[in-house]
């Protein structure tokens, strides 16, 4: 392997070299940050193992006339979308799925550490439909459910559920179950009566996904953004009965239905911003291979050229064909070695600018970076392949051209 | 001579319509994606109002815990105020020339037809005083007055995207529209009102365009649904905080601490300032020794149009990293053209030599190529008009398929005015020229006579 004579030959064209290191750099650092994207992305939409997304619809409806009877609505709602063929089951939920969050304590008093969490309100169908499992303690029963009027949410429902992270953030070392949490200032105390398996929570602001959340039995009769509803349909059927959905609950006057989804898609939803950021990324990770290894490729082209006479005398001298294309190749991966490793400085810097920013939560990794030069060394050994066999095509005789 | 150097440029151009090809292409494409980026920025960063701006402040008095330090950090002030302090201030004799009261509502426009069908509309509660404060352009009719305002008559402004939607465009000053259960009369409608970011109801959130304007009074006294979240409600009354929030009961809201109103003021001198500064820490400190507030607040009192837009701006920040990374993409697509041009002088060199031979100086021979490199720079900066308009068209698209928006909602951030033009000509050709700089300064500096040996 001759790597002085390599290295001798890559200080006489200076240049050429600096041009490789400075595209192969940027494109690692560009290309690493994207994979870093992406992996956060696949993490974030995977759902807590064993929830159904795909089979659940939310309808996010308003009520803006505040003089229908709430009551008599809502039946007649639930009435109509279960007998939609295609429905297992309807229930009303009070946020929609990332629909919003509220704050909560273990304790009574305005100083007291405030912990985020996701409210969800609904009955004991609404717990079907989001397939609650138990893991702790008892579910609550219909009796026990409140259908409010309006007024405040202080009603008299005195019992909520919490999910296996909001637990774990609560009372991290005992059981949640029989304890007493505290929502808002002066609210009255709830008791803690069951913990269940980690459901989609929805996104909490300033931060990623957070799968913290709560079940309060309380069904909203007459608030305006809390008539939502939730629906289990028949495995892969979702999208297709949003038509009948509409018209079940459009008819009713005073309403107004402001839009209908799988929960997948609003999983997705949530994630916008990164699918965004992706995009972006992604499209400029392309657009800079393609022009990097054309780049490269002619640089190399360029080299070929340059020392035609370099490799005649060589190939006089009596070096093979492969000998003279592997010169070539070590010598750019020479580079493209270089090249990664200020690309890495740069990949890093880069993500640190994208994580003050807020673009970004997460640095990058060892994975990114490694993923990143390996398919960064397969794009210039394919650029420099061409060039390289051409240069073994010079005949030997071209040293007797010039002196 | 210039006339000269110029066909042989154009000549050794043309000579190899390839290579001349491929770095047009490269500089347009390098210099597209940065000024796309450029270019959002540079939108989202307007003076929404100038002249007029430097006039406009929001209050902004933050209330917060007794044991907690003092913010600092303008960002973390409160926008919003209670209803009592918002109409003390409005309706009071102040230092103050003008307010303006603002809050979010939802409005459902129930055209009454059957083929039409509702329309949710985002609805701006306001007073007549917002029109004329910042300086909204009416296409049919105008605001309200006073007097409508105190009384909350059942009036009701469109925006042309709105007017479009519910009218067909037409002028429909004097039509009834019936929102939610209340029937309201147009009395004005606005024409194409610029506004990349919402700055006038303080979130700096992106415009919505299917917009209307209600009185304030007829907002409160119609229960129309308010949109926002309120924000800090004190700890007593914190466990409302879910009952008043995107709900249309407003008398408890009304009677209690929770902030939810926008207030802005107009103030046209420093001693106006000054004046209205003093006369607002007055009423807050009469308002403790009543026993309402066990809060501190913050110095200034009211913050500046221009600069609260600059303390609320992370979509900003987050598009200049953006530009960063694209400047980097500039910088390697004009590595790539040096490359090129190393390619292409590579073949002139023999030309190059025996012009030299035949007497051109060194200097002649770097002008020459200079110039060269100067039409590339140009040409690829034309082509990069094309690109970076299609860059914003694309962001534009993504986003309007992500959030299921009507098109021209994005066309304030994603617009390409003519500043932003020139600029991308003018660091094309500079961009080029420097990448040429070198390796024409390199071969003009060698030896003619190696190159012509044979």
């Amino acid at each position: 392997m001759e790597i002085g004579p390599i290295w001798r030959m890559l200080m006489k064209s200076k240049l050429t070299a600096l041009l490789i290191i400075f595209q192969i750099a940027i494109t690692l650092a560009i290309f690493s940050n994207t994979l870093l994207a992406w992996n956060t992305l696949q993490n974030l939409i995977v759902p807590p193992e064993g929830f159904n997304k795909k089979d659940l619809i939310v309808v996010k409806a308003n009520r803006y006339q505040k003089n229908s009877d709430g009551a008599q609505i809502f039946t007649q709602d639930l009435e109509g979308l279960r007998a939609i063929p295609g429905v297992l089951e309807a229930a009303p939920i009070g946020h929609e799925p990332n629909g919003g969050w509220t704050h909560i304590r273990t304790r009574k008093g305005q100083e007291v550490k405030r912990y985020d969490i996701i409210d969800f309100e609904t009955n004991t169908q609404g717990l079907s439909v989001l397939g609650i499992q138990l893991v702790e303690g008892r579910l609550f029963e219909e009796h026990e459910v409140e259908y409010v009027r309006y007024g405040n949410d202080e009603g008299k429902d005195t019992l909520l559920l919490l999910s296996e992270s909001a637990a774990a953030l609560l009372f991290p070392r005992q059981s949640a179950v029989g304890q007493t949490v505290w929502l808002g200032g002066n609210a009255h105390p709830k008791e803690v009566i069951g913990v269940y398996k980690d459901i989609f929570g929805g996104r909490i602001e300033g931060q990623d996904t957070s799968h913290v959340t709560m079940i309060l039995p309380v069904v909203f009769l007459e608030r305006a953004s809390r008539s939502n509803y939730i629906i289990r349909t028949e495995p892969g059927h979702a999208e297709s009965l949003f038509e009948a959905v509409r018209q079940t609950l459009y008819k009713v006057k005073g309403r107004y239905y402001v839009h209908i989804n799988t929960l997948e898609a609003i999983i997705e939803k949530s994630m916008d911003t990164y699918y965004v950021m992706i995009r972006i990324f992604g499209t400029l990770s392309i657009v800079l291979f393609l022009v990097v290894s054309l780049g490269i490729a002619g640089l190399a082209s360029y080299s070929v050229a340059k020392r035609k006479k370099h490799i005649g005398i060589r190939r006089a001298l009596g070096a093979t064909r492969w000998q003279i294309i592997r010169f070539f190749l070590v010598e750019h991966f020479l580079i493209a070695l270089v090249g990664i490793g200020f690309g890495s400085l740069i990949a890093m810097g880069l993500n640190f600018l994208t994580v003050s920013v807020g673009l970004f939560r997460h640095y990058l990794g060892i994975e990114q970076l490694l993923g990143a030069s390996f398919f960064l060394l397969l794009v210039v050994g394919i650029s420099v392949y061409f060039p390289a066999k051409r240069s073994a095509a010079i005949a030997p005789a071209i040293v007797t051209r010039t002196v | 001579m210039f006339r000269y150097n110029l066909k042989l440029a154009l000549l050794n151009l043309r000579h190899r319509m390839d290579l001349t090809f491929l770095m047009i292409m490269l500089i347009a494409i390098g210099i597209g994606a940065m000024m796309t980026f450029y270019s959002v920025i540079h939108n989202l960063s307007k003076d929404p109002i100038p002249g007029k701006s430097k006039h406009i402040f929001l209050v902004q008095f933050e209330r917060y815990f007794p044991d907690e330090p003092p913010l600092l950090d303008l960002r973390d002030f409160s926008r919003v105020h209670t209803y009592q302090d918002a109409m003390y201030l409005y309706s009071t004799d102040t230092p103050a020339t003008q307010h303006v009261m603002y809050f979010e509502t939802d409005l459902v426009a129930d055209q009454e037809t059957d083929i039409a069908p509702l329309t949710l509309l985002r609805g701006g509660a306001t007073t007549g005083t917002f029109f004329d404060t910042f300086e909204v352009p009416f296409q049919y009719g105008g605001a309200w007055d006073k007097a409508i305002d105190e009384a909350g008559s059942p009036v009701i402004v469109l925006s042309q995207l709105t007017n479009e939607r519910l009218f067909n465009g037409r002028n429909s000053v004097g039509q009834q529209l019936k929102i939610n259960e209340t029937y309201v009369t147009v009395v004005g409608v606005l024409d194409k009102w610029p506004v990349p970011l919402r700055y006038y109801d303080g979130t700096m959130d992106p415009d919505h365009k299917y917009k209307a304007f209600v009185p304030f009074h007829l907002a409160i006294n119609s229960q129309f649904e308010r949109d926002r979240y309120t924000t800090g409600c004190n700890f007593d009354e914190e466990g409302l905080l879910g009952t008043f929030n995107h709900e249309y009961h407003y008398e408890s809201l009304i009677h209690s601490n929770c902030t939810w109103i926008t207030l802005w003021t107009v103030l046209e001198s420093e001693a106006q300032v000054r004046a209205y500064q003093e006369f607002v820490k007055h009423y807050l400190q009469e308002q403790e020794r009543l026993g309402r507030y066990l809060r501190y607040w913050n110095d200034s009192v009211v913050t500046n149009l221009i600069i609260f837009m600059k303390a609320h701006t992370s979509i900003v920040e987050a598009f200049q990293v953006f530009v960063v990374i694209t400047f980097f993409f500039f910088m390697v697509c004009l590595a790539n053209t040096i490359s090129l041009i190393l390619t292409k002088l590579l073949r002139h060199s023999k030309e190059m030599a025996l012009r030299r031979a035949l007497g051109a100086t060194q200097k002649m021979i770097l002008i020459q190529n200079m110039i060269e490199t100067g039409i590339i720079g140009g040409l690829g900066g034309i082509l990069g008009l094309v690109s970076t308009h299609l860059g914003l068209w694309g962001m534009k698209m993504m986003l309007v398929s992500n959030f299921n928006t009507p098109d021209p909602l994005f066309d304030d951030q994603f617009g390409y005015d003519a500043w932003v033009m020139l600029l991308t000509v003018v660091l094309s050709i500079i961009g080029t020229m420097i990448a040429g700089a070198y390796p024409v300064w390199r071969v003009c500096r060698q030896s003619p006579a190696i190159e012509l040996k044979l």
